[in-house]
Parts: structure tokens; C-alpha cells; sequence
């Protein structure tokens, strides 16, 4: 993972110009709104787009172009998980943009399913929004060093 | 009840009456006739021999000499014809009939050529026979005209013995009383020591033997035909023939004592000679009047009898009628054709007809359905058939509707136990059979209720079960979307404001119960959510769920939890996983709750026919007065779920400690169930 973490950070590092776009799928306008506005606060990040309902997020994405996928679980319409299998599936896209689940359904059992999706980080909607942030600073680039704050959120691989 | 009458009265004749009483008595009689027949035959050989006898054995048996050889021969043909007539009662044997005839002819010819020697002096053997003299003087002497005349008509009633006249006399019978007339005169004579009689303007007597064996063969001719019938009549058992046999003996033993005593007196001078006719007058007549006096009282008594008989006769008869005409139910007699032979008003009033019309008619003539009438038929049939009663249940097609009657048919014996019919007496029973179809029918419709409404339950059951679901959803949802969505944006706010705490003791101690509060908050929505409506069932499916819900009790009680699930996806419709889901909840949470167990498997097994969920702890085990308690809310509840789908619950201790419950469920569509 950590690997992981380091050639994503190489690769957007690679290319300072161009931002770090980032589509949320969260249905909660309060929570959504929060993620938002905390991210916007990042610099070198770019929010491509939101999306309420799993239906919406799969026409959305097929369209947009972006490097980081935050989303949650249970949704008002449909739910991440089947979105992703969706993803999976419809093969038009490229694999390599980053999954975050972010979502207040962190079970063993969902870790296990979203690894199958290529989900690469779970984060507890309640308790770990700060961890989430630090990724994502991370991997914008300005955050601090990878090394030297090494957030504890990170899945065990 | 007139024999017994009978042979009270008469003593002395009582055996004969006992004798003619029973069953067999021609058969006895023509038996005797037989006996007869070779008794003469017997003594005609016996004669014929003696008169081959030496000169010294002479005097001896002078009494069977004085028979003569001609009249034995005679008698040995007549014997050996009638005991071949008797053998042979109704000509059944051709040759018995064809060689009777041949010895009677002989016979006849034999008694011819006597008859002509007596009168005309022919010697037919002496002139024509000369083979014949060789015999010796035994056979060829002249023979006592009575005699040749007996064994004449003793020939003719042999030959004649089964021809009747047009008005059915038998010409046989006239024939052999004659004889027994002809061979009484001499036997009469002996008796009263009257040489007129025996010798008969002869130069020698008539031999008493040869008397008594011309009235034994008359006597024995009469008794080889005993139907005929002038024998009918005295083997009979009309009152003639009972009188005749009953008086006949007595009164010629009685005139024939009483005679010779008068006799009797007048020869030891008791009184004049002249006297005798007078006394004998006056004794016949007596006699005669005493004959016909009884035999006037007997008739009346027979009479009387039979009157008395004929009125208790007409008394049962018309309380039979009166009951057969009274009564509802109809009664018939059957005949062994099936032809009516008896009705009584019911019935014919059952079949629409009157007496003359029905009177020996068919059951096809009297019913109007074939197949009621044929029914019929095949009843009385098997009735008879069986000779046992039986009982049966019919429906009849009548004119004036359809009735059903209970029909009892026993079979109508004579007194030797031969079927001759059918009787049956049947009941009317439409109004009992109509009750008893609609009781069926109300019956039928009950359980078609029953039925009914255990499916409207099962099926409100359902839609409760659906609401609730249903309810938990929306709950849950609410739960999700608000309270849920709050609660995450308001500890994403609360990280925030954690940052800027001031940095003073009081909130840095704060802080951490206000993150253990928020995540307690969070922590409780989620369960609740998750109870209400497991997410995971939606999104993964049933293994998911059941894996989740394990690792969930497992963070729980720390019991090691512990799924053997199918490798394939489970895909068994939304309904049946939601209840296995609930179900397994259910029986987690006794588990969690009782069973004070430290390991718990769970197997998931599904087949083509059938999903089998078995949960096995290894705690203190379920006692049986729980198990088998249906108010024991969580086991109820997971009965009612299994019947629901139509399925079972099975409950056992499980090898070593604890239990072991397996449901299972078909996979057939739950309406079929």
C-alpha cells in the first residue's frame, strides 16, 4: 500500500499543473456539503463532480474524467458497492484512478467485498474524516511528507 | 299332529303307521315286494327238488311234494319275474324288461297248457315234449285247476303289471286281488275244515302251501307297484289311506276270530247247527256297524282336524295380510326366476301398479330404470346364490321421484332348505340418506372454510411479516438518511472543532468523552439500522449477511462463531432470505442469551429441493418442556416463520452439550404449500 500511496503521489507529483480531480457519491447534502467544502480547502484539488444516487454517479462517471473516487455505501438510490461492481464491469474505464470508501459501513465483511472492487481505502464516515483528509493532502502533493505522517487509517494490506 | 293322533289310538297298527310315516316307505315297500318275490322263487326250487327226493325222505316231505313240480316251475318263473320287475321299477333297463317279459310269457304259456290239460285233456308236454318226460311225473301231472288259474292271472298281471288304462287304472292290481279272492277260498276252507272249499268239485285239493304262495305273490304284486294306484291309496297319507290301514288288519283278523268261534260252538254242539247263520247275521252285522260307526268317527275327527286346522290357517293368514297391508314398508316374494310371486299394497303402490298387473312379473316389467331393475335382479340373485340375508342400501328411480330405501332380502327356503326365492322388506330411508348428504355437504363446505380461511391467515401472516419489514426499512432508512446523516456530519464538525479545543486541561479531558459519547451515538444508530434492515442481505447477499452477522456476535460475546456456508451464490428469492435472516437472528440471540455456549457453527445447505439452516452450540442444551413449548416467543416465532414457507423446526440436544436446530425450508413457491 504504501507503494501504492508513493507512485500515485510520483505520478501526480509528475504533473503539478494539472489538479487532483476528485468525484464524490454521497447522499447526505450535509455531509456531502462538509466533504467539500473541507476538500476545496486542499490546494491542487480539483472536485470533478458529486452524485446522490448510484444511477446518476454511473452516467456521471462514464463521462467525467478523474483521479480519486470517494464514495459511500448506502445511498438514497442503489449503493456504492453495486456502483463499483458497475465500474468493474462496463470496462471503459481506466482502473488505475484511486477508490476510497468513505462511509459509516466499515465491516469486516465490506472491507473484504470492497477489496474485490478495487477499493484501496476504507475510512469510518464518524471518526476518521481527518485521516481521509490527510490522504487526500497527501496525494495532492502538499501535504506533509508521506513518510512523516503516516496516517493510521491506512488498511493493513 | 294327525299321525300322532293316530297312533295313539291304535296301538297294534302303530309300527305300519310309523312304517308308511316315513320318507322311504315306497322304496321299503317295493324292497319287501322283492323279499317276497324270492321267498316264492325259493320255495318253488325247494319243491322241485323234493320231488327228486328219495323214496325214504318222502313221507317227510309230503306237505312240499303235494305242491307238485308243474306248479313250482310256476313259481319259480312268477318269483324270478317279479323280482326282476321290482329291480327294475320304471323300465330303465331294457334287457331286465326285454327278459321279464320272456318269463312271463313262459309262465303264461305254462299256466295255457294247464289250463287245457284240466279241461280239454290235452297232455301237451306228453305229446309234445317228449324231452320233458324224462323230468319224471314231477313236472306234466295235472294240477288243480285253481292253481293253474292263479298262475294264469298271476302271468297276466306281470305282463300287465305297468300298463295303465286311459282313466289310470292298472289292470295288474284288479288282477292280483283276484288272486289273493281266488287264493282266500281254499285258505278259508282249511281253516274251517271245509273239504268243499279246498277241493272245489275237484278229485284232489287245492295244497294249503300252494294257497298261501298265491296270496303272498298277489299280496307281493300289489307291494312291487306301490305307486299305483289302488296301492296309492293305502300307502298314502290322506285319511283314506291312514283308515284303510289302520281298520283293514283289525277288522278281517276280528271277522275271521269271531267266525270261527261260532264255528266253533256249533261243532261242539253248543248249539244247533241252524243256529250258526243267524249268529253269524247278527255278529257281521254288528261288526259292520262297528266298521262304519268308527269309521264315521275318525272321518269327522279328520274332519274336525282339518277344519280346526284350515280356521288357524285363515287366522295367520288374515294377521298376515293385515300386517303386510298395513305397514309402509314394502314387502315382496321372489321366486327363483326373479317373477313376483307376492306383494304386499307398499310395494305395489312403490312400483305403480295393482296386483293383477305385477303379479308374476319381472323386476325390468316393475321398475322403469333398467339399471335400478337390474340392480334389483343382481341382489335377489347373489342373495340366493349366498343363502344368506343381506342388507343392502338402494336408490330407486320412481315415478314419483327418487327414493332411497334400505332393502333387507333373505332367502326364502323350503322345509328341506332349498332356495326357492327371495324375501325382502325394504325402508324408506330418503329423509335420513338427504340428512346425511347435506350434513356431507355442510361438512365439506366447513373444511373448504377451514381451508379457506387457514390460507386468508397465512396469507394476512404474510402481509403482517411484509409490513413489518417494511416498517423496519422505512425506519431504518429515516434512521439512515437523517438521524444517520446528522450524527456523521456533526462528528465530522466535531473534528474539526477538536483542533481549536483550547489547549487547557479541562478540554483536553473533555474531549475524549465527547468522541466516546459521539461514536456510543453512532455505534447505536448503526446497530439499530442494521437490526432493522440488514443492509448486507440487500447488498451482498445471504452468505454476506450470515458472515456479518457471525463476525458481529463474535465481536459481541467473544464466542467463536464459526459458518459453513455453499460455495455458489445463494439466490433463493428476497422473502425466504429475509426470514432465513431473521431466523438466524433469532436463534443467535437465544443462543447469546441461554445457552452460555463458547463456540457456535452455523451451516447453510442448499439443494434443488430444499434450504437447511442448522445452528449448533455447545452450551447447556435446550430442556425439553422449552423445546416443546409454542408460548416460548423466539421458538414460536421461528415456527411460525418455517410453516409459514412450509417448512420445519427440528430441536435436538446436539451430540456432547448444547443443541442443535435445524430449519428447513422447500423450495417450492410458498402458495403451494
Amino acid at each position: 500500500m504504501e507503494q501504492l500511496l508513493q507512485k500515485l503521489a510520483e505520478q501526480e507529483g509528475g504533473t503539478t499543473a494539472s489538479p487532483l480531480r476528485i468525484f464524490l457519491v454521497e447522499d447526505s447534502p450535509d455531509v456531502r456539503d462538509l466533504i467539500m467544502e473541507s476538500l476545496a480547502e486542499i490546494p491542487g484539488v480539483l472536485l470533478a463532480g458529486y452524485s446522490e444516487t448510484e444511477q446518476d454517479a454511473m452516467r456521471r462517471l462514464e463521462d467525467e474524467d478523474f483521479d480519486v473516487l470517494i464514495l459511500d455505501i448506502q445511498l438514497k438510490q442503489g449503493n456504492g458497492m453495486n456502483l463499483l461492481q458497475s465500474l468493474a464491469r462496463s470496462g471503459k474505464r481506466r482502473h488505475d484512478e484511486l477508490k476510497i470508501i468513505f462511509s459509516n459501513h466499515v465491516s469486516a465483511t465490506y472491507r473484504r467485498v470492497g477489496l474485490q472492487y478495487g477499493v484501496q481505502f476504507f475510512f469510518d464516515k464518524s471518526s476518521e474524516f481527518t485521516k481521509l483528509r490527510s490522504l487526500i493532502e497527501r496525494l495532492s502533493g502538499k501535504g506533509p511528507s508521506p513518510v512523516a505522517a503516516a496516517p493510521s487509517g491506512f488498511l493493513p494490506a | 299332529m294327525r299321525m300322532t293322533l293316530g297312533r295313539n289310538d291304535t296301538g297294534e297298527n302303530s309300527l305300519l303307521e310309523q312304517y308308511v310315516a316315513t320318507q322311504s316307505n315306497v322304496a321299503n315297500i317295493v324292497t319287501a315286494a322283492m323279499g317276497l318275490a324270492v321267498m316264492v322263487g325259493l320255495f318253488g326250487v325247494v319243491v322241485l327238488i323234493c320231488c327228486y327226493a328219495e323214496e325214504d325222505y318222502r313221507k317227510l316231505l309230503a306237505d312240499l311234494i303235494l305242491v307238485q313240480g308243474s306248479t313250482a316251475a310256476g313259481f319259480v318263473l312268477a318269483g324270478c319275474t317279479l323280482y326282476m320287475q321290482c329291480i327294475n321299477v320304471g323300465n330303465q333297463s331294457r334287457r331286465l324288461t326285454l327278459a321279464a317279459r320272456l318269463t312271463a310269457s313262459l309262465l303264461l304259456l305254462l299256466s295255457i297248457a294247464f289250463l287245457l290239460q284240466n279241461f280239454l285233456g290235452v297232455n301237451l308236454s306228453r305229446a309234445h315234449l317228449p324231452g320233458l318226460a324224462l323230468v319224471g311225473s314231477a313236472i306234466g301231472a295235472e294240477i288243480h285247476p285253481l292253481a293253474a288259474t292263479c298262475l294264469l292271472l298271476v302271468a297276466l298281471a306281470l305282463l300287465l303289471h305297468d300298463q295303465a288304462t286311459r282313466g289310470g287304472h292298472y289292470p295288474a292290481e284288479y288282477l292280483a286281488f283276484i288272486l289273493i279272492g281266488l287264493a282266500a277260498i281254499p285258505l278259508v276252507g282249511y281253516l274251517y275244515g271245509i273239504h268243499k272249499l279246498t277241493f272245489l268239485s275237484y278229485s284232489t285239493g287245492i295244497p294249503l302251501l300252494s294257497a298261501l304262495v298265491f296270496l303272498l305273490l298277489g299280496a307281493a304284486l300289489l307291494m312291487a307297484r306301490p305307486s299305483h294306484r289302488l296301492m296309492a291309496i293305502i300307502v298314502g297319507h290322506a285319511p283314506g289311506g291312514n283308515m284303510l290301514r289302520r281298520l283293514l288288519p283289525s277288522m278281517l283278523l276280528l271277522i275271521l276270530l269271531l267266525n270261527l268261534l261260532v264255528a266253533q260252538g256249533a261243532e261242539y254242539r253248543l248249539y244247533d247247527d241252524r243256529l250258526m247263520l243267524p249268529f253269524l247275521t247278527l255278529i257281521d252285522g254288528a261288526l259292520v256297524v262297528f266298521i262304519f260307526w268308527r269309521f264315521a268317527g275318525r272321518l269327522d275327527r279328520e274332519y274336525g282336524a282339518r277344519m280346526h286346522s284350515a280356521a288357524k290357517l285363515a287366522e295367520t293368514n288374515s294377521l298376515l295380510t293385515a300386517v303386510s297391508d298395513s305397514t309402509s314398508e314394502p314387502i315382496f316374494v321372489k321366486n327363483r326366476q326373479g317373477l313376483l310371486v307376492f306383494a304386499n299394497p307398499a310395494l305395489l303402490q312403490q312400483v305403480g301398479k295393482n296386483w293383477e298387473e305385477a303379479m308374476y312379473r319381472s323386476s325390468r316389467d316393475l321398475f322403469s330404470s333398467i339399471e335400478d331393475a337390474d340392480r334389483i335382479d343382481e341382489d335377489d340373485k347373489r342373495v340366493m346364490a349366498s343363502g344368506l340375508p343381506e342388507t343392502i342400501e338402494q336408490t330407486l328411480h320412481l315415478q314419483h321421484g327418487i327414493f332411497t330405501y334400505q332393502s333387507t332380502r333373505v332367502p326364502w327356503f323350503d322345509k328341506s332348505g332349498n332356495v326357492l326365492g327371495v324375501i325382502g322388506i325394504s325402508t324408506d330411508i330418503s329423509e335420513r340418506k338427504r340428512a346425511e348428504d347435506s350434513l356431507r355437504e355442510r361438512e365439506a363446505r366447513l373444511e373448504k372454510t377451514v381451508i379457506e380461511r387457514t390460507a386468508l391467515l397465512r396469507e394476512l401472516t404474510n402481509h403482517l411479516e411484509t409490513v413489518r419489514e417494511e416498517e423496519k426499512r422505512a425506519i431504518a432508512r429515516e434512521l439512515h438518511d437523517n438521524m444517520g446523516a446528522s450524527l456523521t456530519a456533526l462528528s465530522m464538525h466535531l473534528e474539526s472543532v477538536y483542533k481549536i479545543l483550547p489547549d487547557d486541561e479541562k478540554w483536553q479531558e473533555r474531549k475524549p468523552r465527547i468522541q466516546g459519547l459521539m461514536s456510543s451515538l453512532v455505534g447505536t444508530t448503526r446497530r439499530i439500522q442494521t437490526e432493522l434492515r440488514p443492509n448486507m442481505l440487500d447488498l451482498f447477499g445471504l452468505k454476506a449477511a450470515i458472515t456479518e452477522q457471525l463476525d458481529e456476535l463474535a465481536e459481541r460475546t467473544d464466542m467463536v462463531c464459526k459458518a459453513s456456508l455453499p460455495d455458489e451464490d445463494v439466490v433463493i428469492g428476497h422473502e425466504m432470505e429475509i426470514a432465513i435472516y431473521r431466523m438466524l437472528q433469532e436463534m443467535l440471540n437465544n443462543v447469546a442469551k441461554h445457552a452460555k455456549a463458547s463456540l457456535v457453527n452455523v451451516i447453510l445447505d442448499i439443494d434443488e429441493e430444499q434450504v437447511a439452516l442448522t445452528v449448533r452450540d455447545n452450551g447447556i442444551g435446550i430442556p425439553p418442556e422449552r423445546r416443546d413449548n409454542n408460548k416460548t416467543y423466539g421458538l414460536r416465532g421461528l415456527r411460525e416463520r418455517a410453516t409459514f414457507f412450509g417448512g420445519s423446526v427440528d430441536i435436538r440436544p446436539a451430540s456432547g452439550s448444547g443443541a442443535l436446530i435445524t430449519i428447513r425450508l422447500p423450495l417450492a413457491p410458498a402458495a403451494a404449500v
